[in-house]
């Protein structure tokens, strides 16, 4: 075990493992994103795709520009990152303090609203600046390839582990984590928690109403593999916002809403399967959510209530799109999207 | 020694004799192994990615080494005649010793089967390091003998360390990782598949990121399994390596004996990376051990494998 690290990206890259039960465990990143974004910069470095006047673009209003902004302050490379109002401004600071250049569109398109217009202007950035590096997470492999690492560190702590638990975003960390894992264990089940305001497993898309962010999204990212799922629950904002506060509350961990929806599941399962090992992802710290989660006023305006209604058990469904509010779960069986979609021209194609 | 030239110099014989009167004949030995756990490319502590290995030291075989130093000389010389990697070895740890002047003569004993993969001349390699230290009454670190080891031959397999388990470094001589204690004791059975790798032809894969990647898991499951004792989880990790390695240097019959191994209750399989040696890994404390192994050894025979040995790394 290293006792000083060169940086704070190589000292915060994995996360501390944290046993809450006998069959539970929290593996609390930093910032999870840096483990890809560290992968597939330093790999780009090393194979000569970077040099010192390459500039790194990337659209992000989140984590993974974080990461990028941290790892190309460490490298010393320039870096420009198309986000939209979203942004909070205290992540907005950190950016520019770290030296990125953060260009915020103002305007959404009327078809694909920001998305689209960031796109088009990474677009324009791209072809500004022949000399570029796209990270690109929603597609690039090594984005899921990064989370060996991960594995690693799970299997040299714990042999096997029986079940992974996390929410959804870019595909990355869930999908590249139990890829990794089932190289050697391919019973490990793999449980995916969404929004029930996203498109990711089949529900239709809440757009703007899907006020927690960091799961869900609103476009199908190319690195979501479906069918490495066993699993996949829904949550409503009040049941996130609630876990989110009982991870801190029970066990002192402050965490975003990502991993407080984690939790929830997590802890069902394991108190479901008290002999299965359970190990939930928490992707960042909740410093970043002191105003919204953590804030008393957030709630009263977002209507997030911690109803003694919310559901013990999650409700097991049996097409995504049944319109249940509340959580619910789908025998995901890793299929596909379209199998579970049409499972019967599934069937009758096979 | 040439007795004409030594009564011609009484002088000069005499010096020497004195420089030398701390050296004496020196024996030395070294285990050979039986191919490695684990073979791939891995990440170092900086970063760095470099090709290493986890070796299978197999004690029951061992090469020796006598070294005989002569005075009146100032040149090396081995018997048997071919074995220069061993002869270099000498030159190296004089040097090392800081005697870059002494002559004398090795003698190699082995009774590791070249070619197989079984790390004889690494083995040769090392007996003559430790017969040339023993003679001058020297010690040399591990880390030295390694560095020895790997300047004397192309690639080297960690044999010098016999009290651990490392992750090795096999062509710059150096430990990537203290993996954990010594592999636990297990029982073998051994035979070959194709032809003999020499080990300077053997050409290291060029590894992808992917490649890269699917080595992480494997280390952590190792790392874990050294620390439990737990045979069985090596035998995976083993045999997962194995498969890795048939994507680049692939082994006829693998996928038979793969499944051989598993219908006869081996724990996995295990083999010579840069070499043609097998071996099926079984628990010495399983009471069918002799029941399992000769069913395997027939069903081997069954696919074309008519010669294997049975035997313990203990």
């Amino acid at each position: 075990m290293k006792q000083v690290y060169s940086s704070i990206s190589e000292a915060r890259v994995l996360p501390e493992l944290i046993r809450l039960d006998d069959n539970l465990i929290a593996a609390k990143f930093f910032l999870m994103k840096l483990l890809p974004a560290k992968f597939i910069l330093e790999r780009a470095l090393k194979n000569g795709d970077i040099n010192e006047d390459t500039v790194v673009l990337e659209s992000t209003s989140g984590t993974f520009g974080l990461a990028l902004a941290l790892l190309c302050n460490q490298y010393n490379l320039k870096l420009i990152l198309v986000s939209d109002p979203a942004i909070d401004v205290h992540l907005n600071n950190r950016l520019i303090e770290l030296g990125a250049v953060v260009d915020i569109v103002t305007e959404p398109a009327a078809v694909g609203g920001y998305q689209a217009v960031r796109l088009e202007r990474l677009a324009s950035y791209r072809q500004q600046h022949p000399n570029h590096f796209f990270p690109a997470q929603y597609e690039n492999k090594m984005n899921p390839g990064a989370y060996a690492f991960f594995a690693e560190q799970l299997i040299s702590a714990f042999g096997s582990i029986d079940i992974l638990v996390g929410s959804v975003g870019s595909g990355g960390s869930m999908c590249g984590t139990l890829r990794a894992l089932r190289a050697i264990h391919p019973q490990t089940m793999g449980v995916a928690v969404d929004s029930n305001m996203s498109m990711l497993f089949g529900r239709p898309d809440g757009g703007a109403k899907r006020i927690i962010r960091g799961l869900g999204n609103s476009l199908m990212p190319q690195n979501l593999d479906h069918s490495v799922f066993d699993q996949v629950h829904w949550l409503n904002a009040s049941e996130i916002a609630t876990a989110t506060r009982t991870l801190h509350k029970t066990h002192g961990l402050y965490c975003g809403p990502t991993s407080g929806a984690a939790f929830k599941v997590a802890r069902h399962l394991a108190t479901l399967y008290p002999e299965k090992r359970v190990v939930f992802i928490c992707a960042d710290e909740g410093y970043r959510y002191s105003e919204t989660i953590y804030s008393p006023s957030w709630w009263q305006e977002n209507n997030i209530v911690e109803s003694e209604r919310q559901a013990k058990a999650p409700r097991c469904i049996s097409e995504p799109t049944m319109d249940v509010q509340d959580w619910s779960y789908l025998p995901w069986q890793r299929r596909s999207l379209a199998e579970v979609l049409e499972p019967t021209s599934a069937v009758s194609t096979a | 020694m040439n007795t004409a030239q030594q009564e011609q110099r009484p002088q000069a014989t005499a010096e020497r004799a004195v420089v030398h009167s701390q050296t004496h004949i020196g024996h030395g030995a070294a285990p050979c192994h039986h191919g490695e756990l684990l073979q791939g490319i891995f990440e170092e502590s900086n970063g760095k990615e470099t090709l290493g290995l986890v070796t299978l030291l197999h004690s029951s075989a061992k090469a020796k080494a006598t070294f005989i130093p002569d005075p009146d000389s100032l040149s090396l010389t081995v018997s048997p005649t071919y074995k220069l990697k061993a002869l270099s070895s000498v030159k190296l740890t004089l040097q090392e010793l800081g005697l870059p002047d002494m002559g004398g003569h090795l003698i190699c004993a082995s009774c590791i089967s070249e070619e197989l993969g079984l790390g004889s001349s690494t083995a040769d390699v090392v007996a003559a390091a430790r017969a040339v230290c023993d003679a001058n009454q020297r010690t040399l670190s591990r880390e030295t003998l390694a560095r020895i080891a790997v300047c004397a031959e192309v690639a080297s397999d960690p044999i010098m360390f016999e009290s651990s388990t490392v992750l090795f470094a096999q062509r710059e001589g150096h430990i990537i990782e203290e993996m954990g204690p010594l592999i636990p004791a297990m029982s073998l059975l051994s035979f070959t598949l194709g032809e003999p790798i020499r080990t300077c032809d053997y050409r290291a894969p060029q590894y992808s990121w992917e490649d890269l990647q699917q080595f992480k898991p494997l280390r952590g499951l190792l790392r874990f399994a050294l620390a439990n004792y737990d045979l069985a989880t090596i035998a995976r990790v083993s045999t997962h390596s194995a498969l890795i390695n048939q994507k680049h240097v692939p082994k006829p019959k693998f996928d038979a004996v793969l499944s051989i191994a598993e219908q006869g209750g081996a724990l996995g399989v295990q083999i010579a990376h840069s070499g043609n040696i097998v071996g099926m890994m079984f628990s010495p404390d399983d009471h069918n051990l002799l029941e399992r192994v000769s069913l395997c050894q027939g069903r081997l025979a069954d696919i074309g494998v008519y010669q294997s040995a049975f035997h313990s790394t203990f």
